[in-house]
């Protein structure tokens, strides 16, 4: 099996218990698997970024164009003349704001706060329960997955993990697999209930079957960190 | 004038992009890191169209830019050009890579993936980390050729 083939495997997840304990004490021996790891998670990155966001990026030209012609539509350009690159300065910077508005408010429902995953939260493996945890609130969430994977398969009737587990799904962009995971919470008496319903909201949401993100997204009271994006949920699916 | 609208809009796309990255914090104010990005697509569209007397003072009329932050802008504008050149690697893999590498990123499954280029999973999964392999060592030598 060459590196790249190895490293694809740990990163998704599909190498046994002994097979990733194996890969992670090559990782340290072997300068160039390591090498080639830290390769692979950056233009893994970067492709996600670049080509995974595609809605979102026709969301923002959407945004964008109707301002583009605004600011800089064509003027009597027949004449030759020299035009002040400040006035046009003003017209970007304003647009720039609405930009920033974009981005803060949050205009794609996936930007909304992600919770920090509590550490040693154990049964069983302590190291594999704080790995994972620490992979997941550094925003690694693929390389998080595996490990919070093993954490809910091996205790179903723990909320944290199989909440964790659903939404490094969702940050993956597994709709499907996090709905399977998130249902059960939102519908349990835990902690996690509404926060759960939200990421199945959105899930379903993106998976394009509204009735059921309506329903999830109806879950979320008032008093929920994810009251405002759930209600957003609501207001598209109507 | 439509150039450089075109220009702001895609500098602006670009930003979105870097910012969807959880680690990225901007540093300096927005528009000394949007003015710097339009400022060198706007010299490579020069360059490109072979146009002469744009290459002299572009910085004329970014005054506002004070120069601390047109530092740190730059490196935000260096990372940017460098995500960029991966995704440029992408034309020049193979089709059936480009087309694996892509389908693989378009929130698609990879089951999914593979009945649309009918092939097998299995198939589909070794090839993928081959064409990743092949992306990452042209990238690896284009980095090395730009150093």
């Amino acid at each position: 099996m060459s590196n790249f083939e190895k490293i694809e495997a740990y990163t998704e997840g599909w190498m046994s218990g002994p097979e990733r304990a194996a890969f992670e004490l090559e990782l340290q021996a072997n300068n160039q698997l390591k090498q080639d790891y830290e390769d692979w998670l950056k233009a893994d990155d970067i492709l996600k970024r670049h080509i995974g966001s595609s809605s979102g990026i026709t969301d923002l030209k959407q945004i964008l164009a109707p301002l583009t012609q605004q600011h800089f539509q064509k003027e009597n350009i027949q004449k030759a003349k020299v035009v002040s690159i400040k006035k046009y300065l003003v017209a970007a910077i304003a647009a720039a704001a609405i930009f920033i508005i974009y981005l803060s408010l949050p205009a794609g429902i996936e930007h909304s706060p992600i919770p920090d995953m509590p550490q040693a939260v154990v049964r069983g493996s302590e190291d594999l329960s704080n790995k994972g945890a620490r992979l997941f609130n550094e925003g690694k969430y693929k390389e998080a997955l595996p490990l919070l994977k093993e954490q809910a398969l091996a205790d179903a009737e723990d909320a944290t993990a199989q909440f964790f587990y659903g939404v490094a799904l969702v940050k993956t962009e597994k709709y499907n697999d996090a709905l399977a995971v998130l249902k059960p919470v939102s519908e349990g008496t835990s902690a996690y209930k509404e926060d759960a319903a939200f990421f199945a909201a959105l899930s379903a949401y993106k998976l394009n079957r509204k009735p059921e993100a309506l329903g999830f997204a109806e879950k979320v009271s008032e008093g929920s960190a994810y009251y405002q994006p759930s209600q957003k949920i609501i207001k598209k699916c109507r | 004038m439509e150039e450089a609208g075109d220009i702001f809009q895609e500098s602006i796309i670009d930003v979105y992009k870097l910012a969807q990255n959880k680690d990225f914090t901007l540093t300096c104010p927005l528009e000394a890191f949007l003015l710097l990005i339009c400022k060198r697509k706007w010299i490579n569209q020069a360059e490109k169209n072979k146009r002469h007397g744009v290459t002299n003072p572009v910085d004329e009329g970014y005054t506002l830019v004070a120069s601390k932050d047109d530092e740190a802008a730059a490196l935000y504008a260096d990372t940017l050009e460098k995500e960029e050149m991966v995704v440029a690697m992408l034309q020049k893999i193979s089709d059936r890579c480009r087309e694996i590498i892509i389908g693989s990123y378009a929130n698609k499954s990879q089951q999914q993936l593979a009945g649309e280029l009918g092939v097998s999973y299995a198939y589909l999964r070794k090839k993928k980390s081959l064409c990743m392999a092949e992306l990452i060592s042209l990238v690896r030598n284009n980095k090395n050729h730009a150093a």
